[in-house]
């Protein structure tokens, strides 16, 4: 008994696509009122690796909904038993996947990831204090050492906040809604998605290229367009749509 | 291909792998989900940068988690 690999929900009701699934089967769209769920049939158990060809292969399935329809791009390695089950999802969700449709409809995501320096901000400190060190029990020493690890710590992360809000706040004003992540790692400064209207994606490369003249010891590093991905929270199950990004 | 160009094309990658398999509409109910049971297979060792990242994302949670009811992955993020 075949299952179903979900591909993305997409606000019409079939699709015609120049490619095939994953295994070789057709892409078909399961409709529920106004809206489907774009699945392909493959062996029970037999979901595809996360390879990169695989995941090429998912997210070009996907761009190519883009071009057609809006799609909400759905996690790669989703498998639903059967037909039934993907309508019976779409039925439990379809407030959710109109709204979130609703909310990306002509729009895309762009990513955007900026780079510090390896030696920028994280450099660990000299060890103890030395004027301290020989005068004090080595246990509140190393408290101090600790505390001042803290501080340091703490003035690099709101450094770099700072940083971060001063790129992102240009780039937000030009997005419908945007997502960000500061020092998700020591060497990303900040990460974040744009979901941008199509017809602004010059104007946020160019504001992009604005502001990466402004931190010339900051490497950006732009990507897109993507579907949008970051954008599609709201439609997971059992969340309700919620405003802004 | 150019070296730049390779470059590129694993930013790319990774760009694409972070979305991929951490983003994008999460769907519950019974069904399968099939990224927990794999390995997941980087192009050489020149994509550290994702590496450390998607390392440190798995050892708390952060904005990745957005989208709830995401399971954790069975198994670290190893470079092959």
């Amino acid at each position: 008994m075949a299952s179903l690999y979900v591909y993305g929900i997409v606000d019409r009701t079939d699709v015609a696509l120049p490619m095939d699934g994953t295994g070789g089967c057709p892409i078909v769209a399961l409709p529920y009122r106004d809206i489907a769920a774009v699945t392909c049939s493959i062996e029970a158990g037999r979901a595809p690796s996360a390879s990169p060809a695989a995941v090429r292969h998912h997210e070009e399935v996907v761009e190519a909904l883009m071009v057609g329809s809006t799609v909400l791009p759905v996690r790669f390695g989703t498998v639903v038993p059967d037909e039934a089950s993907a309508r019976e999802l779409l039925a439990a969700s379809y407030p959710a996947f109109v709204e979130v449709l609703r909310r990306v409809r002509g729009r895309v995501e762009l990513g955007l990831r900026v780079l510090q320096p390896g030696d920028a901000g994280g450099s660990t400190s000299a060890g103890t204090n030395s004027e301290a060190g020989s005068s004090l029990a080595s246990g509140t020493a190393y408290v101090l050492a600790r505390l001042e690890e803290e501080r340091r710590a703490h003035a690099t992360r709101s450094r770099a906040e700072d940083v971060a809000r001063e790129i992102h706040r240009p780039l937000a004003a030009i997005a419908c809604e945007s997502a960000r992540e500061t020092l998700p790692t020591p060497r990303t400064l900040l990460a974040a998605a744009y979901l941008v209207d199509r017809g602004q994606i010059e104007r946020m490369r160019r504001a992009v290229g604005a502001v990466a003249r402004s931190f010339t010891t900051l490497r950006f590093l732009l990507t897109g367009p993507w579907p949008p991905y970051h954008f599609c929270a709201g439609a997971s199950n059992g969340e309700m749509p919620s405003q802004g990004g | 291909m150019t070296h730049a160009r390779l470059a590129e094309r694993e930013v790319t990658l990774l760009e694409l792998l972070d979305r991929a398999l951490d983003k994008g509409v999460v769907l519950h109910g019974d069904l399968t989900l099939a990224v927990a049971d794999v390995d997941l297979i980087y192009v050489g060792l020149k994509v550290l940068l994702s590496s450390v990242e998607t390392a440190e994302r798995m050892r708390r949670p952060g904005l990745a988690s957005l989208t709830t009811g995401r399971r954790e992955r069975a198994r670290p993020v190893t470079g092959r």
